[in-house]
């Protein structure tokens, strides 16, 4: 064996050999799965607008409306009569044809057909496009046949309605809580992993240095160092950020002329689509402040617990990982199957709270709110009940003695 | 007594590492723990400054029980150091002599900068030090703390010979001139014999015996206190 392999085998020996060490890398191999598992199991039909059954409302006066409804029957969806936003209980897909669609079409001004659809999560966004271009091609003929050579450019408008909780959002809006929802993850995301690794590094070092005994041994109450250590790292990671964010800012002005066609015209369009974004990141924002400190006391119990701080930098940003990732997996999720579990696990906050406001329901954040306030009060009070001195220090677990005397 | 232990029993894991452990040190005294290794010299000086819970007998810092709440006042009169502790690397000398001192409210940085022998040296990042500058920065930075008592694992570990002469004057001196009370721990006999007033022989955690260097050695027929340490452990 080379000497090369020989120190290799020793660090990948030396460091599985940390029961915590190796917890971190093989939970994230079975718990990963078993949540996707979960949500496919739970909400994979659900994102199937496809195969859904469709509802055809027609509302239209005229006959194209009339020989519309017909040609989409035959090809398999049902004529039906009442709310098109009840039917969607029953239906993957409305469609809803007005009152006055012939005579729009008749007259040369053009008409609109809506469809209606349930949001079913990030995967099924572009799944309506299928039953719009099945009400194109079928409008296409039956004016081809009655009215003659019309572009179906200029005569059909598809309005596409996106039923969200008990809101009806057009795809802007759609566009703008998918974005305000990922945007929201990954701040929450970024700020623990970054306060995580922060933790791990200031509390490694100090056990790694035995500094830790020497403050504990000092005026310095264990409660005082963990608010200390709480505020050092909050501001590293602050830092941290807001390298990042400025940097993103700048990068996202200066693509914002490209983003509106080329045009300084085009940006308070651009600026306008990103205000629903906003107003639902204020919101996630609001909810990340507990989200915060929660990661900070979970990283704090981890880090306390290391030796040294190897130990502590791949078992605190793991653990913290662990924690928030099952969120993202929610994000692909259909809020239909989306059970009370997941409303009360708070690294899911961050996207729910934007799915809640797009919803018509912003409440949803003073409740979120109040819960993770709750949780990272608890968790708090949990690290000054379980660790004190002794336990930091020696770090004696189920009867065994860990160091020497 | 600065420090009064009285049947100290303490289990960790499971196993009785400390057994009736009984010991006091007065003001202007030097107190040594000597044993082999795992004996329990340090969960001792750890249950003496507090951070290491007695399960049995008493342990009074300045009249004061470590486990009562009072003692956090107490806290202030007492500095400890650590085996192997490590100054931080990116602070500099004179800045990790401020941050101590800052903990403690005391201000005493020139006496410590002076105490440490660094020299033109503590404007420099402590991780440019050799291992024995850093242990003398520690030591120093806690005598000119100037508390009441000193708890000190191993003080000279780690540091060449003339420098470990120098802070053992140092240390004793200051213990002179402000009346500390200093409980240390070593395995460095000669340090012992040189700087400690009394002696506990420390072995699978009980005191075997105890005295004054001299004596121990008159006791077991040594010429010096390592050979008096060789045998109190066979007798034992």
């Amino acid at each position: 064996m080379g000497l090369t392999a020989i120190l290799v085998l020793k660090d990948v020996r030396e460091a599985l050999r940390d029961r915590r060490v190796l917890g971190s890398i093989l939970i994230p191999a079975v718990i990963l799965p078993v949540i996707a598992l979960g949500i496919s199991a739970g909400g994979g039909p659900l994102n199937n607008v496809e195969g859904a059954a469709i509802a055809v409302v027609n509302m239209d006066a005229g006959a194209l409306g009339s020989e519309v409804e017909r040609s989409l029957a035959r090809r398999g969806a049902d004529p039906a009569r009442g709310d098109p936003l009840r039917l969607l209980e029953r239906y993957g897909a409305v469609i809803y044809i007005p009152r006055n669609f012939t005579e729009g079409i008749i007259r040369g001004e053009g008409a609109a057909i809506r469809l209606y659809v349930k949001y079913r999560g990030v995967l099924a966004a572009g799944r309506y496009r299928d039953v719009e271009g099945l009400i194109r091609g079928v409008t296409s003929t039956v004016l081809s046949e009655r009215v003659g050579a019309v572009s179906l450019e200029d005569a059909l408008r598809i309005e596409v309605g996106i039923l969200l909780e008990d809101r009806v959002l057009g795809e802007d809006e759609v566009g703008a809580l998918i974005g305000a929802s990922a945007l929201g993850f990954f701040i929450v995301l970024f700020a623990s992993v970054a306060l995580s690794a922060s933790i791990a590094v200031a509390v490694g070092t100090e056990k790694e240095k035995r500094m830790l005994e020497l403050l504990l041994a000092a005026p310095v109450s264990f409660g005082r160092l963990i608010v200390a250590k709480t505020a050092s790292s909050i501001i590293l990671a602050a830092m941290q950020l807001g390298a990042i964010g400025a940097g993103f800012g700048i990068y996202v002005v200066t693509l914002l002329p490209a983003l509106a066609g080329g045009s300084t015209g085009g940006v308070p369009e651009v600026a306008d689509g990103l205000q629903g974004i906003v107003g639902a990141l204020v919101h996630v924002v609001v909810v990340t402040v507990p989200l915060v400190l929660l990661t900070v006391a979970i990283s704090l119990l981890v880090a306390l617990r290391a030796e040294d701080l190897r130990t502590a930098q791949m078992t605190v940003p793991n653990t913290v990982f662990l924690l928030v990732f099952p969120a993202f997996l929610l994000y692909f999720a259909p809020p239909e199957a989306l059970g009370n579990a997941a409303y009360l696990y708070p690294y899911a906050h961050p996207f729910l709270v934007p799915l809640k406001v797009f919803g018509g329901d912003p409440n949803f954040t003073a409740l979120a709110l109040a819960l993770d306030s709750a949780l990272a009060v608890l968790a708090f009070v949990g690290l000054g009940r379980y660790m004190n001195a002794e336990r930091i220090i020696i770090g004696v677990r189920r009867g065994r003695r860990r160091e020497g005397a | 007594m600065a420090i009064n232990v009285v049947g100290l029993h303490k289990r960790i894991g499971g196993r009785e590492v400390l057994r009736d452990i009984t010991f006091s040190v007065g003001a202007g005294q030097i107190y040594g723990l000597v044993g082999p290794n795992g004996a329990g010299k340090t969960t001792t000086l750890r249950a003496v400054v507090g951070l290491v819970r007695p399960d049995g007998g008493k342990v009074e810092v300045l009249g004061v029980d470590v486990t009562d709440r009072r003692f956090d006042h107490v806290r202030r009169d007492v500095a400890y150091l650590p085996e192997e502790v490590m100054p931080y690397d990116n602070l500099t000398g004179r800045e990790f002599v401020e941050f101590i001192h800052g903990l403690y409210g005391r201000d005493n940085v020139e006496e410590a900068l002076e105490i440490s022998g660094l020299g033109g040296r503590a404007g420099d990042k402590v991780k440019t030090y050799s291992r024995g500058m850093k242990r003398r920065l520690l030591v120093a930075t806690l005598l000119a703390l100037r508390t009441r008592v000193l708890v000190l694992d191993e003080p000279t570990a780690g540091v060449d010979v003339s420098h470990a002469v120098a802070l053992r004057e140092a240390i004793r001196s200051h213990v002179e001139a402000y009346r500390v009370a200093v409980l240390l721990s070593s395995h460095n006999m000669l340090e012992v014999g040189y700087l400690c007033d009394s002696v506990g022989m420390v072995s699978d955690g009980r005191i075997i015996v105890e005295g004054a260097p001299s004596d121990l050695e008159a006791r077991f027929g040594a010429r010096n206190l390592e050979e008096a340490f060789v045998k109190a452990l066979r007798w034992a």
